[in-house]
This record gives structure tokens, sequence and C-alpha cells, in this order.
């Protein structure tokens, strides 16, 4: 079995748009999705960091 | 040149290496310690990135990975890590019709293939994915962090509860966070 390179088909909409100058520019689901997982990515290493302190 | 020791021995205590690179990193020598010195002098030189990471990854303990979260912490406005969460993050994210955004090379890091990992162990992968991340994927990241700032879309600090821009090290956070939570291993 090959090593899992990717997923394809993993994101719904989320994705990249090349503009005529080369310029990539995230979808609008990619915008939110990446706004919302790094306002979460910040509050589960919160967690994180809480519940090892709290070991 | 204790400092640069001490950056790199919090880095790879923070990112979590294994024991036995970390205690490489904890031991450097003299001579190590300077190569340590000259490659963050080089991570925070525009244009001089690719050696800092080069050199970094000759010396006992540092993988692509703990070299490219040295980088992310020398150089926040620009620096981005890549590690397994975000290889299979952005080897997943399309580019309309043009393929994924990158093309890491990946490979199972147990013989049981449930646990997969950035293929950087072999002189072929490491130049393979050390060229893929200078040449596409810190390019491709600041490109997203420019536009995101154009489009005025912002996130709340969890700490500060202001609004931010992203920087690429913000992406590969997310990225990062989108793996943790449903990744396939």
């Amino acid at each position: 079995m090959p090593p899992p390179n990717n997923a394809p088909d993993l994101f719904q909409g989320a994705e990249l748009i090349i503009q005529p100058a080369g310029q990539y520019v995230p979808s609008q689901v990619l915008i939110q999705l990446l706004v919302t997982l790094r306002v979460t990515a910040m509050t589960g290493l919160q967690e994180q960091a809480l519940k090892q302190a709290n070991r | 040149m204790a400092a640069a020791h001490a950056i790199v021995v919090d880095v790879s205590q923070w990112a979590g290496n294994n024991a036995n690179s970390h205690a490489q990193i904890v031991g450097a020598t003299y001579a190590q310690q300077a190569v340590m010195q000259a490659s963050i002098n080089n991570l925070i030189t525009p244009g001089r990135e690719g050696y800092g990471i080069n050199a970094l990854c000759e010396l006992p303990g540092i993988s692509l990975v703990i070299a490219s979260k040295i980088f992310r912490f020398c150089a926040p406005q620009v620096g981005a890590a890549v590690d397994r969460h975000a290889s299979y993050f952005f080897n997943s994210l399309p580019v309309a019709g043009r393929g994924m955004s990158t093309n890491f090379i990946r490979e199972w890091s147990n013989g049981r293939h449930t646990s997969s990992r950035l293929a950087i162990y072999t002189p072929k992968n490491y130049g393979l994915n050390h060229a893929q991340y200078l040449e596409i994927y810190l390019p491709l990241l600041a490109n997203m962090a420019y536009a995101m700032d154009i489009l005025q879309a912002q996130y709340i600090c969890a700490s500060t509860k202001q609004a931010k821009n992203l920087t690429p090290a913000d992406i590969e956070m997310a990225a990062y966070y989108w793996w943790a939570c449903n990744g396939s291993r």
C-alpha cells in the first residue's frame, strides 16, 4: 500500500484559484476554513497546555 | 553563539523532537553551535534562507522539520514550518484546474502502516522535499497570506481578542490543526 501522500476531494469547495497575474487566491470556503482553524488551533493548544500543567 | 544553541534546543524541545536527536542537539560541540549561529543569521537574511536550512539539516539531531520550525521562530513574519501535518494538508489542497498545491514526498513511519510522515531520511527524498519547501511551499504560503491581507480576512487572536492578519506561520498553524483533528495518520 502506498503512503498517504494526499487525500483528493477532501475539502468541499476549499481551493486556491490562480489569478491571471499568477497570484494564488484562496476561495471563500478556504478562507473561512483557515480563519476558523487558526482560532481553534490556538484554543486547542492552550487546552493541551492546561491539561499538561494540571497533570 | 550560546544564544543560537539555546534557540535550537528550545525549538527542538517544543517541537517534540525524539529523545536521541534532542540529546544530540543539547550536546552540540562548539563547532556545531557556531554552525547554528551562522545558520540562524542566514535564516533571517532574505534570499539566504535555503543556506540556513541546509546547514542546520547537516547537524546531528536536526531534520528538515526541526530546521523549518527554527526558521518559523527566528523569522516569524516570513517563516513557516513543514511537517507531516502541513505536508498532508497542502498535498490535499487543490489549485483549481491545476492539481494539488504541493507535492511533498511522504512515507509510512512504521512497518504496520498506521502512521505516516514527511519523507526526509534519504538524500533523494530530502532533496525533493527541501526543494518543495523552499520553492513551492514557502512562496505559496506568503502568497496566500498576502491575498488574505488584501481581502481583509483576519482571525481573532485567542489571547488578545484582537483581529489579526494571518502570516505564513498562521496558515501553517491552521493546516497543522486541521490534520491533527481530521487527518489520516
